[in-house]
């Protein structure tokens, strides 16, 4: 049987926190897997953000150079605000679901985990719909999916990568950073790899995979120990033979899952019946979410929240709605973490990296920012001082303090601080007072 | 110039109160410090990194060697694109860097050729954290030689500043604070406006390591940042620094020496190096930028008497291979040209020539120095401290190359 810890711990962890009504309601470990959504195979239809026009104007915009340069003025403004608005509505589909929050969290997950840079909405709002509908089932599909993918064909130059010049940047990624890992691959694998991956490119119009067979190396590559005339089918296949490449998955998987510091023989264990699995993501992660350690009390808030973490959580927890999903870009620029622009190939190595000391202020202040007190602070200083006013009727507040701290001991202890130090009258008070203390604690910086 | 004992601290180590780690793991093998214990020595290191992996062989060319032009047909420089070296080894200067070679005239300048080291990696972030942490190619640490620095006396109560939004790896110590940041005055009203939330300061059995960890950060960069406000002032420079970014850079790096604070190392970065194509308009624009900039800040540094305190070391995180690519550019290398700028340099000019041409490895460039050899040079000549306390060599193999 879970408490009341641990189910926090769990919803923080597969979601992205409680909602105040979700918190209301009294939770099984089975319950909890299903309202999560943990249990899906991945069957779900997605819907992408954007209209069948918007994409028509979006194809008008990549076949621009035959249009007259006013007609690509016009379109250019047309798809200009598209990309914030994608990635926005996304964020917001965290903030929003009650039915997909697992396969939601796991597509944030896999957008760190294959980092990728692009300004182009049409392409990006397919990403995130491959990345919700691959992320929970084997990782060969999703990989190969991914490797397909425009965005990341051209982020990491296969699309240069020719018979006559390879461009060794996507077999050196591959490798290195979305399977095996280093140490555990020569100079000469990545050069052979990308042999196997030229000839990939896609179609300019419809974003779609297309191989073109007169720039693919059909000779025979020597990877990994084996020979043959490779394609970058087979090359993913040979890594995937390998336990070392589950072992690295599971280990990301961990360290962003469960705690930034792993344990070696857990790892392995995890690692080996992946791999038994045949790389089946959704049974792993149910394997997490469903075993004792993954409750430890080590576990609880051990992790440092990924600003977006920060931006969906407490919209959940407070029940707000901002009126216009582009205002998440100045959000994800002020805390430092803009999605699809990831700072270099490795993308966010996340925990401690996210605090520096420029956003460390900004991520304390946060609360207050969104709640938008930085632009009425005198108004609210004067009621701070009566120690009883309500939050005022037009920010709609449905918070419940109890939902803010994973830990309970942690929890007591904030409370009874701010009851002893006269901020708050009750654990049930839910002023703005106690409110702006609890999102400006370090506590909340965890989860 | 005041003298360092007078400098004034930004750093306040009775702030440390929470979490302070006591015992490094990385250096319980290393020699310890000399016990000496001599303090900081108020002198100035400004490293820059050349972000992207500059090519080494088009900055200092080997313009008498038949192997660069016939590999490089459309990426090589031609005559009235270099300017001919001076000293016995036939290297040539890319002439976007002429303001430079005019520093080399006046032995300012003294450049190490096929720096690197075994098993090198050619990937941008993975060779940048070898640079940055000093460690051989196959170890893993989260701590940056230059943060390591400032764990330890004499510069314990000393930090480092990167010009950049958030701390590179460089300058990360196991418990030393170094700032980042590209505007002071920001950065101050951050902090200004931030309450320090009570509660922030308790601290229970049940608080986590990461809990930890953060309550150390707010705590020293509070206060940090208030003491940098507090003495941080501005000259009026004199020279006139160049609008490019590392020119702004720069001019913040001066304001900050001269208002003789304990900050010992800056750190700055200038991108663009990633010469996949079009390599040599693209490569000039980027060194002229470089050159300019340096070139004011040492002007400026000399007219005040600063020069001599004042060491400039730059690097790449990889050269570039011999042959050209397909789209007149070049593909990630290994061994490449670092550099110093100062006006007390032992030995001027070029250290030591061009690695072979003709002997490459899978056309990369086979290194000859280890890079971290220079490192010893700075760290033992310039900064005054033990190198043992900061790289790990337990076999004791670097030596440095008496350079300073």
């Amino acid at each position: 049987m879970y408490t009341n810890q641990d189910i926090k711990h769990l919803f923080w962890r597969a979601g992205f926190g409680f909602r105040a009504e979700e918190y209301a309601k009294e939770w099984t470990r089975k319950d909890a897997l299903e309202y999560l959504y943990v249990n899906s195979t991945g069957k779900r239809v997605w819907k992408s953000s954007l209209s069948p026009s918007d994409y028509s104007n979006l194809r008008t915009w990549r076949n621009r150079g035959k249009l007259p340069k006013a007609e690509i003025l016009r379109v250019a403004k047309l798809v200009s605000g598209y990309r914030n608005r994608v990635v926005g509505n996304w964020i917001q589909e965290m903030v929003d679901t009650k039915k997909d929050i697992f396969p939601l969290r796991m597509s944030l997950f896999w957008h760190r985990y294959f980092p990728c840079k692009s300004n182009e909405a049409g392409y990006v709002a397919d990403h995130i719909i491959l990345l919700k509908s691959k992320g929970l089932g084997d990782f060969r599909s999703l990989l190969l999916a991914v490797a397909k993918d425009p965005i990341m064909m051209t982020y990491l130059d296969t699309v240069r990568n020719k018979k006559q010049n390879p461009n060794e940047n996507f077999a050196r990624e591959l490798l290195e950073l979305f399977t095996i890992g280093i140490g555990h691959y020569t100079e000469e694998d990545i050069k052979e790899a990308s042999r196997a991956f030229t000839g990939w490119g896609f179609d300019k119009i419809t974003g779609e995979y297309q191989f073109n067979p007169s720039e693919h190396d059909t000779g025979v590559k020597r990877f990994m120990g084996k020979s043959g005339r490779f394609k970058g089918e087979d090359i993913i296949d040979i890594i995937l033979e390998k336990r070392q490449t589950a072992y690295t998955i599971c280990r990301k998987i961990y360290q962003y899952f469960v705690h930034p510091k792993y344990d070696q023989d857990l790892i392995k264990e995890l690692g080996d019946w992946f791999y038994e699995s045949n790389y089946n993501i959704g049974a792993l992660m149910l394997r997490i979410f469903t075993s004792d350690w993954f409750y430890d009390d080590k576990n609880i808030s051990a992790k440092i929240k990924s600003p977006i973490d920060l931006i969906v959580g407490l919209q959940r927890q407070l029940n707000l709605k901002i009126p216009d999903v582009k205002g998440y870009y100045g959000m994800q620029v002020l805390l430092d973490q803009k999605l699809f622009e990831p700072k270099n190939v490795a993308g966010w190595s996340g925990d401690r990296q996210w605090i520096n000391s420029q956003s460390l202020p900004a991520r304390l202040t946060f609360g207050d920012y969104l709640l938008g007190l930085k632009r009425q602070e005198m108004v609210y200083k004067a009621d701070a001082e009566a120690k009883t006013v309500r939050v005022p009727s037009k920010v709609k507040l449905g918070f419940e303090a109890n939902t803010f701290f994973e830990s309970t001991s942690r929890f007591d202890s904030m409370f009874n601080y701010l009851i002893s130090h006269n901020q708050i009258l009750s654990r049930n008070d839910k002023t703005m007072t106690g409110l702006r203390q609890i999102l400006s604690s370090i506590d909340y910086q965890l989860c | 110039m005041l003298k360092n004992d007078r400098r004034k601290f930004i750093r306040d180590l009775s702030a440390i109160s929470i979490g302070a780690v006591t015992s490094s793991n990385f250096l319980s093998c290393a020699t310890r410090l000399d016990s000496k214990n001599e303090g900081a020595q108020g002198k100035n290191l400004v490293v820059i990194q050349l972000a992207g992996g500059n090519d080494g062989l088009n900055t200092f060319v080997p313009y008498r060697n038949d192997i660069y032009f016939k590999n490089r047909p459309n990426v090589a420089l031609q005559k009235k694109e270099i300017i001919a070296g001076s000293g016995q080894y036939d290297i040539g200067f890319n002439q976007a860097l002429s303001p430079i070679v005019k520093l080399y005239d006046k032995g300012m300048l003294s450049v190490v050729n096929g720096v690197g080291y075994k098993d090198p990696i050619r990937s941008h972030f993975r060779a940048s954290d070898i640079w940055h942490s000093g460690t051989k190619s196959s170890e893993f640490i989260e701590t940056g030689w230059l943060g390591r620095v400032f764990d330890h006396a004499p510069y314990h109560d000393h930090i480092g500043v990167a010009i950049e939004d958030s701390l590179p790896p460089i300058l990360k110590g196991q418990h030393s604070n170094s700032l980042a940041f590209t505007d002071i005055n920001r950065l101050y009203s951050k902090y200004k406006a931030l309450e320090v939330n009570q509660f922030n300061q308790l601290n229970d059995i049940h608080a986590s390591e990461n809990y930890r960890f953060l309550v150390e950060k707010l705590t020293q960069t509070k206060k940090q940042v208030e003491n940098l406000k507090q003495y941080y002032k501005t000259f009026t420079p004199k020279s006139s620094y160049p609008p490019s970014k590392l020119g702004k850079d720069l001019a913040i790096v001066s304001n900050l020496i001269k208002s003789d604070t304990s900050i010992a190392v800056y750190f700055l970065t200038i991108g663009g190096f990633d010469s996949h194509a079009n390599q040599k308009v693209n490569q000039a624009k980027r060194l002229s930028e470089y050159s300019l900039a340096v070139d004011a800040f040492v002007k400026d540094m000399k007219a005040n008497g600063l020069m001599k305190d004042t060491l400039i070391f730059t690097f790449s995180e990889f050269g570039r291979r011999v042959r050209e690519n397909g789209s007149k550019g070049t593909d990630h290398g290994t061994a490449n040209s670092a550099w110093f700028i100062g006006e007390s340099l032992k030995k001027q000019g070029f250290y030591n020539a061009l690695p072979s041409l003709a002997n490459t490895v899978g056309n990369d460039l086979v290194f000859q120095i280890d890079y971290r050899r220079l490192y010893v040079d700075i760290l033992e000549h310039w900064l005054g401290v033990s190198y043992g306390t900061v790289i790990s060599d337990p076999k004791n193999e670097l030596k440095g190359l008496g350079l300073l």
